[in-house]
This record gives structure tokens, sequence and C-alpha cells, in this order.
């Protein structure tokens, strides 16, 4: 019913918490971040390739 | 195009994502095994068009486009099963796929096949699975609705082109001790609360989920998750009114015989490119006309009787007949944006010739389609027909009259039928069948 309001934020995290232990870790960084209001680093990994893909 | 293929153009965008992706070798291998259909990247100009389009693809046509709300269980199943091994592939080699939608899969014969070939960009780092919320409305809600609920999952994909959402799904999938509904908490009750509780948030889930490490490893780990579940998920309710019926138990060997041999010699009387065996059951006319034309379609209105075709076809590798679930007197059509993005069966394909063998009587009797308007629909659909006519006499029709209320088929006769059948028709041959009750006729559409 709210789905025409999100894109899928909640979709995202539940595609990460389906990964099991792998997305739980990541999930658990997230949430920790979240509680705590400590920024989480910017991994190198993450900085670069921001090309322009479209997405549907 | 004129020339029988498909004609696809990117802008400059989509023509940044198809160079950064397709000679990679998740892509050439999905091309050369034609899990992905077969795709030649050409100048626009070599197909006659200008800007903005920067690159042109041609593809083959599909010889019948089906959508998901007519395949069986087993066929959404295998579409799932090949949106996931391609997602996988893919995402080894860099590549994300944008959506995760059925309907980019269509069925050549009994073989799934990818057809969306610019659905495939560059992955970023920390991107998420974009098409996994659509996975879960298109291809996971549906088999859980057949496979945990028996329900089938037709009448809900194309009542909605969107598919089944995680919180309606959620409502009607309850929780099961004595059969545990694997994927369900996570996928549906999860997935249905994280939608409600984020519907409004402003949050960039996408920034920080990059932050915390999400990485391709953890979609692969999802990805592959979800292949044990769609595996795992089986047919539960393999019972239906037919597929234990074979409405040529009434008939007499010779009978059998004789109509086969009738309908090899109608299909075979011209070459054919494409057939429409409706009522196709467990396929046998379908096969007779397979051996003496291009391309079958096989429809039947009961999904348990397709789907056992269909795995039987599959088995074979057979990719000339296409069955599919398609109820007649309510086939669908006009679904999706102005109701004109998924058009009705009858607006997709154009048969040569059409058998219609043990199925008006149903129609008639059980859904009151008064004969004369299904012959209109004949009529308008095909040059050709080979049509059966069991008598008022024939057992099947004495059992749908059971019940009902005394006189109002009094019409479904023969010589009624006959009389219909000529206006629209000219016969070329018509053959009583030994058991007595049944009459059938070669019909050439009158001009």
């Amino acid at each position: 019913m709210f789905s025409y309001l999100d894109a899928g934020t909640g979709s995202m995290l539940v595609s990460i918490l389906g990964g099991g232990l792998a997305g739980i870790g990541v999930f658990w960084k997230m949430i920790r971040a979240k509680v705590t209001g400590k920024p989480m680093p910017i991994r190198d990994a993450d900085e670069d390739d921001a090309d322009d893909s479209s997405h549907n | 195009m004129g020339n029988g293929e498909v004609v696809r153009a990117f802008t400059a965008i989509g023509a940044k994502d198809i160079e950064k992706v397709w000679k990679k070798p998740s892509i050439q291998n999905a091309l050369a095994s034609g899990e992905l259909i077969e795709s030649n990247l050409v100048e626009p100009s070599s197909v006659g068009l200008k800007e903005p389009w920067v690159t042109a693809m041609t593809h083959p046509l599909i010889p019948f486009i089906s959508y998901p709300y007519e395949w069986t269980f087993s066929m959404l199943k295998d579409a799932a099963q090949l949106q996931l091994k391609l997602t996988r592939e893919t995402l080894a080699d860099g590549i994300g796929l944008k959506d995760a939608t059925p309907y980019n899969v269509q069925f050549i014969g009994s073989r799934p096949q990818f057809i969306d070939a610019g659905s495939f960009e560059k992955r970023r780092k920390g991107d998420p699975w974009y098409g996994y919320r659509q996975f879960c409305e298109m291809y996971l809600y549906p088999l859980m609705m057949q496979g945990y609920l028996g329900v089938g999952f037709q009448q809900f994909l194309r009542g909605s082109v969107n598919g089944i959402s995680p919180d309606t799904m959620r409502k009607l999938l309850p929780a099961s001790i004595r059969h545990p509904r694997k994927g369900r908490l996570t996928h549906v009750v999860l997935h249905a609360a994280a939608q409600n509780r984020f519907a409004d948030s402003d949050n960039n889930m996408k920034s920080d989920a990059a932050k915390a490490g999400m990485n391709a490893q953890v979609l692969d780990a999802t990805l592959r998750k979800l292949q044990g579940i769609v595996k795992k998920i089986s047919l539960g309710d393999k019972k239906s009114t037919w597929s234990e019926y074979s409405e040529r138990g009434h008939y007499i060997e010779s009978s059998l015989d004789e109509k086969q041999k009738f309908v090899r010699d109608a299909v075979a009387s011209a070459p054919r490119k494409q057939v429409w065996d409706i009522g196709c059951n467990d396929g046998v006319f379908s096969r007779i006309a397979a051996a003496h034309s291009d391309y079958v379609v096989a429809m039947d209105a009961d999904p348990l009787v397709v789907d056992r075709l269909y795995n039987t076809l599959k088995a074979e590798k057979n990719e000339q007949i296409l069955p599919l679930y398609v109820d007649l007197t309510d086939s669908g059509g006009g679904v999706g944006w102005r109701g004109q993005e998924r058009p009705g069966v009858f607006d997709r394909g154009r048969p040569d010739i059409v058998m219609a063998l043990a199925v008006i009587h149903h129609m008639a009797i059980t859904f009151h389609v008064p004969l004369a308007s299904q012959l209109d629909m004949f009529r308008d659909l095909t040059p050709e027909l080979i049509i059966e006519m069991p008598h008022a006499d024939d057992p099947m029709v004495r059992k749908l009259l059971t019940n009902k209320r005394d006189g109002i088929h009094d019409d479904f006769t023969l010589e009624e039928f006959e009389r219909l059948l000529n206006e629209r028709f000219t016969v070329k041959s018509k053959m009583l069948l030994s058991s007595g009750t049944r009459t059938i006729f070669h019909a050439v559409r009158k001009s």
C-alpha cells in the first residue's frame, strides 16, 4: 500500500539481509552507525566509479 | 522491421551501458548458450535511425510473445531460475541488471530466453540489487502462492502488471509449523515490515549500505540463497479437473486414430507458419501439427494440464511447441499503461490454422458462450479451422448438461452447428468419428 511512496528503501535493506551472514555484517554496521550517530568511514572502494548509468 | 527482425535503439546513456558490458565473458556466454536472445550491434543509420539514437541492436522475432500470467508454475520457476542465474553470472563480471521482471523472459517452445539485452549495465561499487523487490513481487511471491498455498498465481499477475506487493503477500501467507515456508520470514514478513517502516524515509540507504561494505559478495549471497528457495518451492496441488482426465477416454481406439489422421491431413494440406491448438490437453494433436508447421501455440484452460505438458516438452528440449495457460472465455488483455501495455492473446499472433478439438461444448454449455459467438471468434482469428463438434447425445455433452436447466441448450445440435459454420466458413472435409457422437470439420473462412 505504500509502494508508490517508496522506490525501494526497505527492499534494499532486506536484500542485504537476504544474503545471510554476509549481509548481516553490512546490516549491523548500518544499524550501529544509526544508533551511535557516528558516520561510517568511506571505503576507498566506494569512492570511484561514479558513472551515470541509468536505472529503469 | 520488414525483414523479420526487431530493432532496439539506445540513446547515449544506454549505449554507454552496452559498450561497457557487451564484451564481458558472462554476456558472451549467455549469448552463445541462447539464454540471452541473439543480439547484433549495428550502426543506427544501417537500420534507418538518426539522432538521438547512438547505438542499435537487432534481434530475431520471438515466434509468439507470451506473458507470465499465461505461464504455468514450472514455466515461471524456470524463468526465475534463469533470471537469478544471469544476475549472478553477470554480477561476477561487474555487471548489474537494472530490473528483474518476468516480462523480460520469453519462451521459445519450452526454452526460456532472456530478451532484454538493454537491462545490463556496469555495476557501480556499493550498488544494491535494483531488481530485488521486483523479483519478489513478480517471481518469488507468485511461486510461493502456488507452491505453499496451492493458489494459482496467474490471476494475480494478470490483475496487476507489477505483481504482488510484499504487504499483500504477508497478509496472504501465514506461518505454518507443519509446512515451514522457506523464505517467508525474510523475503515476505521482513520485506513488508521494512517497506512500511521506510515508506516515507529520506535515508540515503544506498549510500549507507555502500559505506557499510555492501559489495558484490553480499549480493551474490542473496542471489544464491534465493536460488535455493526457488529451487525448493514445488507445485503442491497437482490435481485439477482435467489433469487426471483425458476426454479421449471416451473414444474407442479407432476414433482416436481417425481423428489423428484427419488432423494430420488438414494441417499438412498447406505450409503452416503458426498453428494454434486450443484445448491442447496433453498435446498429442499439437505434436501432430508441429510435424507439419513451423510453430505451435498449445493452449489449455487448465494450468496443471499445461504444466505437465510443459515439463514433458522441456524434457524433450522441444522448441517448436509453446504451451500456454489460456482460458478463451477469460483470456485477459489490455493490461498496464493505458490498457495497452500487454495486449490480449488475440492481438499477439495470427495463426494460419486453428485446432479446436473437444473444446466448444465446454465453452457453450459450461460458460454459456453461444456457438455463433464462438464461430465469430474463430472467423476473426483464423483463415482455417479444424473443429470438433460433439453431438447432443455425446457422453461428455450429457455430463455437462446434467445439472443445467432444461431447455437452455436445446440449440446445441449438430444441425445448428453446421448451419452456423456454413455461414462463416466453407467446409473442406468432415468426418463422423467411429464413436458416432462426434463430427470433425476442416473449414476455410469465407472471404
